[in-house]
């Protein structure tokens, strides 16, 4: 069944860009130049997913959101966005928005990001991320759906990415990591996964800081990252810059009792 | 020049009014002299007279005083009766006139009540009085027995006084005396004034106004925007001080402006730039996105193949030229910690030290011992080391040194960094530029955005960023940075 995407966006060069982007997916893509327009659309037909920008005058992207959540439930949505800030992204995703994509963007950036997205089941998103994220085995605060951090001292970190997110990868191939003592900043790309399908994914950090180590055995096996993504496939050890206030704009998760 | 004038004015204001009160008491003690005189030339005189009185020989005592006045230049001499009447004058118009009885000479004896004093009480008694311009000495002349034996004085024998001798004296002279002392005197203070003005204008100007007028033209233009002027004033006097606190804050006025001008401009080029790059981003999408479609969809055999390689590649280096953009001029609040200095230093080599590009560079450290802990955030001047240390291994791509230093400063009050390198140097026309955003050598390479990077988040840190350099003698970048207020506890 081919999904029905809607994109809304003001410019048209965007709209031109995702369209061409994705041509090659087997989609039924609409475009729309403002949210109100978007929402006419919405109201006529069920869209598999939404992939709008953020400012646009008039109704902009998180206003476009919370209407689309408001309306109907479990129409997925994709945030493009020129500022790549978690604050956003974390405010687009308490509104509905799967993930999101930073302008300007790769055909690979965008295709990764609408594949996934579309693989994850097409729930209502607040029950999505109670019900599809599976308990963490220790308290790990999220970019809900995507990485999550462990505390393990005040200096340092453990990061990885959600069950949700691997699931929605496929079979992994292999992982570009960083190189230890780099600078890793919240909410941007920390490191790459390749999958088997030949798509590469991006893997935002839920934490600013130093990368200290890189979990190896993943690297050896990215099987591990695929079976236990919140255990011993971990990805990164960091040296937290920001923690305190980093922490407040990530989701906790509370340790599952057994 | 307006205290020249006004000290001037007042030395000669001193020196004429000493000059004039010198000449009033001169005048009052030469009248005084003058009147002593005349009064000693009426006793002399009533002496001298005295056998030519007693024989009675008027020829004699008239050719005697008027020898007397012309010697002495006493105008007149005149002996005058008991009665008032004139008995011989040298002057002679006057014989036959009388004196008035309330006259000076009569009241030695006759007061004006009508009480008569008696010539044995008369002593030495003689009047002088100031008549006009014309000084007038009255000389009693008391009775004595030669006087009645003759037939002169027969009938005054009852009175002890005959008569008077009276010396007028014209004060012309005495004032024609003392207009020529004034003369002199008033002269003698003018040119005493003239070259006192002169030396005094002379040292006050060495010593003051030529300082004074250095002090103005500088502050002059400092006021006129020039802060790098200094006062070429070297003293160890007050002045000299005034200059070297005027030299000083001259210095720290334009170290305050380059670093108000540097981090303006750092302010509005980030602002600029975010406000540009978030423009670009759109239509970066569409070059980007339809680039790749037409690469994928042209044959790699096909020249436009290359062509298109091009546009992807370039469009991608424009989106993390676009990215490090605002990543500059993103606002980063800094979490800051009491840290120590060497922790620091050894933090950031640690992170290079073992990367591929150093393996040919050395680094040494040198930290001076018992450093005082710095408020900061740690990444953040991590950041600042860190960059420093990659663009002194740049400077040196065949190897070398880079030697790592802290040290105290200001008085233990600041802590300065320097990493320094043994490379290429830095031309000194583009030494200033360095912090300039966008500003780079390393065309294609860099972004330019390192050090500007650096300056913003020192400046941040209330601290200061200062390059030396010269060309082959390699360079060294200076941080300086306040301590922490009061001793806390490490972030480790």
């Amino acid at each position: 069944m081919r999904h029905r995407v809607l994109v809304v966006d003001d410019e048209e060069v965007v709209l031109g860009a995702v369209s061409t982007a994705l041509r090659h997916d087997d989609l039924q893509i609409e475009t729309s130049q403002s949210a109100g327009e978007a929402l006419e659309l919405l109201g006529r037909h069920s869209y598999d997913l939404v992939i709008t920008d953020l400012m646009m005058p008039g109704i902009d992207g998180l206003e476009l959101l919370q209407r689309i959540r408001d309306a109907r439930g479990g129409t997925r949505a994709i945030m493009i966005t020129g500022y790549p800030t978690i604050r956003t992204a974390l405010m687009a995703k308490r509104l509905g928005a799967s993930e999101y994509v930073t302008k300007p963007f790769t055909q690979q950036e965008l295709r990764s990001v609408v594949v996934r997205v579309l693989r994850q089941a097409p729930e209502n998103t607040d029950a999505n991320e109670r019900s599809s994220t599976p308990r963490a085995t220790r308290l790990t605060y999220q970019i809900p759906g995507h990485s999550w951090l462990a505390i393990d001292s005040a200096k340092v970190v453990t990061v990885g990415m959600t069950a949700q997110f691997a699931a929605s990868l496929g079979v992994i191939e292999g992982l570009g990591m960083p190189r230890v003592g780099t600078v890793v900043e919240q909410g941007r790309v920390c490191l790459t996964i390749r999958a088997k399908d030949g798509i590469e994914h991006s893997l935002h950090s839920p934490a600013s800081g130093r990368v200290l180590e890189v979990n190896d055995a993943v690297i050896r096996d990215p099987g591990i990252a695929e079976r236990e993504p919140e255990g011993a496939g971990w990805l990164l050890r960091l040296q937290p810059a920001y923690l305190d206030r980093e922490l407040q704009r990530l989701m906790p998760i509370d340790p599952q009792i057994p | 020049m307006e205290l020249t004038l006004w000290t001037a004015v007042v030395m000669t204001a001193i020196l004429g009014g000493y000059a004039w009160f010198s000449l009033r008491l001169q005048r009052s003690w030469m009248l005084e002299e003058v009147r002593r005189g005349l009064l000693l030339a009426s006793d002399t005189l009533n002496n001298g007279l005295r056998y030519g009185m007693q024989e009675n020989r008027p020829e004699e005592i008239l050719a005697s005083i008027q020898r007397v006045a012309r010697e002495t230049h006493i105008h007149r001499i005149r002996i005058i009766g008991h009665g008032g009447q004139h008995i011989l004058s040298t002057s002679g118009e006057e014989k036959g006139e009388r004196l008035n009885p309330g006259s000076p000479g009569c009241i030695i004896c006759h007061s004006s009540a009508g009480t008569v004093t008696p010539a044995s009480a008369l002593g030495a008694s003689a009047l002088t009085v100031l008549d006009g311009n014309t000084l007038r000495a009255f000389k009693p002349v008391p009775s004595e027995p030669g006087c009645f034996t003759g037939g002169c004085h027969a009938q005054d024998v009852r009175c002890g006084v005959l008569g008077l001798i009276e010396l007028s004296l014209d004060l012309d002279v005495v004032e024609e005396s003392m207009a020529r002392r004034e003369r002199q005197l008033g002269a003698l203070a003018l040119a005493a004034s003239i070259i006192g003005g002169c030396a005094l204008w002379f040292a006050l100007s060495r010593r003051f106004r030529k300082p004074l007028r250095e002090l103005l033209a500088g502050i002059r233009r400092i006021s006129a925007g020039d802060l790098e002027y200094r006062i070429p004033l070297r003293r160890r006097d007050e002045l000299g001080e005034v200059a070297e606190s005027f030299n000083s804050m001259g210095g720290q006025l334009a170290a305050a402006q380059r670093g108000l001008i540097q981090s303006e401009r750092l302010i509005s080029m980030g602002k600029l730039a975010a406000g540009v790059a978030h423009e670009i981003n759109n239509p970066l999408t569409g070059i980007l996105s339809y680039g790749e479609a037409l690469l994928e969809d042209t044959d790699p055999t096909d020249p436009r193949h290359k062509g298109c390689e091009i546009v992807v590649r370039e469009s991608l280096r424009c989106r993390e030229i676009v990215r490090k953009l605002l990543d500059f001029a993103r606002q980063k609040p800094s979490e800051r910690a009491n840290v120590r200095p060497e922790d620091l230093i050894q933090r950031s080599i640690d992170v290079i030290v073992r990367t591929a590009d150093f393996r040919n560079i050395r680094v040494e450290q040198s930290v001076e011992e018992d450093l005082p802990q710095l408020h900061v955030d740690p990444v953040q001047i991590q950041q600042v080391l860190l960059n420093l240390l990659v663009n002194a291994q740049q400077a040196m791509p065949q190897g070398g040194t880079i030697s790592v230093q802290a040290a105290r400063s200001d008085g233990g009050r600041r802590v300065v960094f320097a990493v320094k390198d043994q490379g290429i140097g830095i031309p000194e026309e583009i030494r200033t530029r360095v912090f300039e955003p966008f500003f780079t050598t390393k065309e294609g390479k860099s972004s330019g955005l390192g050090l500007a990077v650096c300056l913003g988040i020192v400046q941040q840190h209330g601290g200061s960023i200062e390059v030396e350099s010269g060309v082959g003698k390699g360079t060294t970048f200076r941080v300086s940075l306040p301590v922490a207020e009061a001793p806390g506890n490490s972030a480790d």
